[in-house]
């Protein structure tokens, strides 16, 4: 048993992992370095099946360290900038889900998750009309008139989408 | 999405002209871009200047930033001179990418670039402009890429100690180049030169100039004179990973054979070049472990076998291009594709009058990153 590790989430479920695999997670890391892997270690930021995407991601990369990513990015096309099981990986069309792998990423301490994640998201934006942004990431348009002409002004240059 | 560092990392992976648009936004968003997060961030590896808008954008925002590559190109748009020097002087530039076919302030473009690593130059250039580079103390790599031939001899053998050379213009007198490259001979290890110009003898001379111990790119255009004196030469380089010798003619197998021999390549162009049989293939393709790119276009010995038996071992494989390859069939693509194209992006098979769409169209079905080029020189579409 000394391998695994047993994590708690928000919603009480309790899922265990090979602690290699955890260890992915800094925040989990250090835990473990301070407290040991017997007892639960509780996540109660951490829905059950975001923890079963993350793990996921941690097996993935159980026996490597995936690359940078390039900034900006190169393309739309997330497979032209990162490995392909990370692209297949991050291909979740549910905005809310991959929101929540952020927070997630961010909380366990995940760099190459959360970098990850993050690009997905600029893959949205990129290349979209503030209108399309909004829509895509239902926002509302609380700039006044005046500001909003201002900033056009400003900003003439970047309106034609290539 | 409320939390605002994971706006800025999202935004981070964005061009200039998207961050322009991502104000518009709303009113945090236009907040996160004007305050100190962008400021003091080091993102753009790479941007085009278009606009002297997109200029007074920049110097506006982004007081602190360190660019890695600039990239400016004039375009037919209505510049003011001087906002472009004063824009530039107040940058901390890496590299610079030029193309000035109007104005004229080369001179003054590079007063205060004194750290500049890289600079290529898509426009003509005088002996006088050429000079100022030698007054770049930390400059090591220079690409000069010009259309049009140089009207004066181009004194290019007054730089010293470069790491990259990149001569694609015609017109510079093979005595400039040979200094040239001898004055680099402990630092060079790339490059790349435009050799329609030179006979055999005279490329032998440049080749002797390298050193053998530092070369690991070699990309030679148009030469229309090798041997097998040049590429037995070049089989001494051990250290070469990035080898193009487009149309190497009247070539026996045995030197090109000893040319990859037990050698990692990353980029191999062997576009029409003769002595390319299986046995030269098949020593590619054991050593194939960091293949990036291969192009064994108009090469007619080499069997489905052996161009498999590449696919199969280069995992890290970007772009392949077998153009006009006419005896290769649908059999050069390995059975077992388990693990293999991860990094794929293009496979091209024009004028290769065996490969049937059908089955290149089920390949795309299971590879959709894959651009794949028919006989026909078409996109196989996912459909």
């Amino acid at each position: 048993m000394e391998n695994k590790v047993k994590l708690s989430t928000q919603d009480g479920v309790i899922i265990e992992v090979d602690k290699e695999v955890a260890c992915k997670s800094h925040l989990i890391n250090t835990i473990i370095d301070d407290t040991g892997s017997e007892e639960e270690i509780p996540l109660p930021n951490v829905k059950s099946s975001i923890l079963k995407k993350v793990i996921q991601y941690c097996e993935l990369h159980r026996n490597d360290t995936p690359p940078e990513i390039e900034k900006p990015l190169r393309s739309n096309n997330l497979s032209d900038c990162v490995e392909q099981k990370d692209a297949e990986f991050i291909d979740i069309p549910n905005l809310e889900e991959l929101f929540d792998i952020i927070l997630a990423a961010n909380y366990l301490d995940i760099k190459s998750l959360l970098d990850l994640s993050c690009a997905k998201v600029a893959t949205y934006i990129k290349g979209k009309t503030p209108e399309e942004i909004r829509k895509t990431f239902n926002i509302q348009n609380d700039l006044t008139q005046e500001e909003e002409q201002q900033i056009r002004e400003e900003n003439k240059w970047a309106e034609e989408t290539s | 999405m409320e939390n605002k560092n994971m706006i800025l990392l999202i935004l981070t992976y964005l061009e200039l002209d998207d961050l322009a648009r991502c104000e518009l936004v709303c009113n945090k968003w236009h907040y996160f871009i004007n305050q100190d997060s962008i400021q003091t961030r080091k993102i753009f590896s790479k941007f085009t200047y278009n606009s002297l808008q997109q200029f007074k954008w920049h110097t506006k925002k982004i007081q602190q930033l360190q660019i890695k590559d600039l990239i400016f190109y004039e375009e037919e748009f209505k510049v003011d001179k001087n906002d472009i020097i004063f824009t530039i002087s107040q940058l901390v530039l890496e590299s610079l990418t030029i193309k000035l076919n109007q104005l004229n302030i080369f001179d003054q473009l590079l007063i205060n670039q004194k750290q500049l690593r890289k600079l290529e130059i898509r426009m003509p250039i005088t002996n006088k402009e050429f000079q100022l580079l030698t007054q770049l103390p930390h400059l090591e790599e220079i690409h000069l890429r010009v259309q049009k031939k140089t009207d004066e001899n181009l004194k290019v053998s007054q730089l010293r100690n470069l790491r990259a050379i990149s001569l694609q213009l015609q017109g510079i007198q093979y005595q400039e180049v040979l200094q040239l490259v001898q004055n680099c001979y402990k630092t060079l290890t790339e490059l790349e030169i435009d050799a329609d110009e030179y006979n055999h003898d005279q490329m032998l001379q440049i080749v002797d100039c390298l050193n053998k111990d530092k070369i690991q790119k070699l990309y030679i255009y148009y030469f229309n004179d090798y041997s097998n004196q040049i590429i037995q030469k070049l089989s001494q380089f051990h250290n070469l990973n990035k080898l193009s010798i487009f149309k190497a003619q009247d070539i026996d197998q045995n030197y090109m054979y000893q040319l990859f021999y037990n050698k990692q390549f990353q980029e191999i162009n062997l576009n029409q070049c003769d002595g390319i049989t299986n046995k030269v293939l098949y020593q590619i393709a054991q050593n194939s472990q960091q293949l990036k790119y291969i192009n064994l276009s108009w090469n007619f010995h080499i069997s489905d076998q052996c161009v498999s038996l590449i696919l199969e071992n280069s995992k890290q494989l970007e772009e392949v291009y077998l153009i006009g390859c006419k005896q290769l069939t649908f059999d050069c693509i390995p059975q077992n594709l388990n693990g293999l194209f991860q990094k794929l992006r293009i496979l091209n098979f024009e004028s290769c009058n065996n490969m049937n769409d059908d089955k290149l169209m089920k390949l795309k079905n299971q590879f959709k990153y894959i651009k794949i080029i028919n006989y026909y020189g078409d996109e196989i579409d996912k459909f």
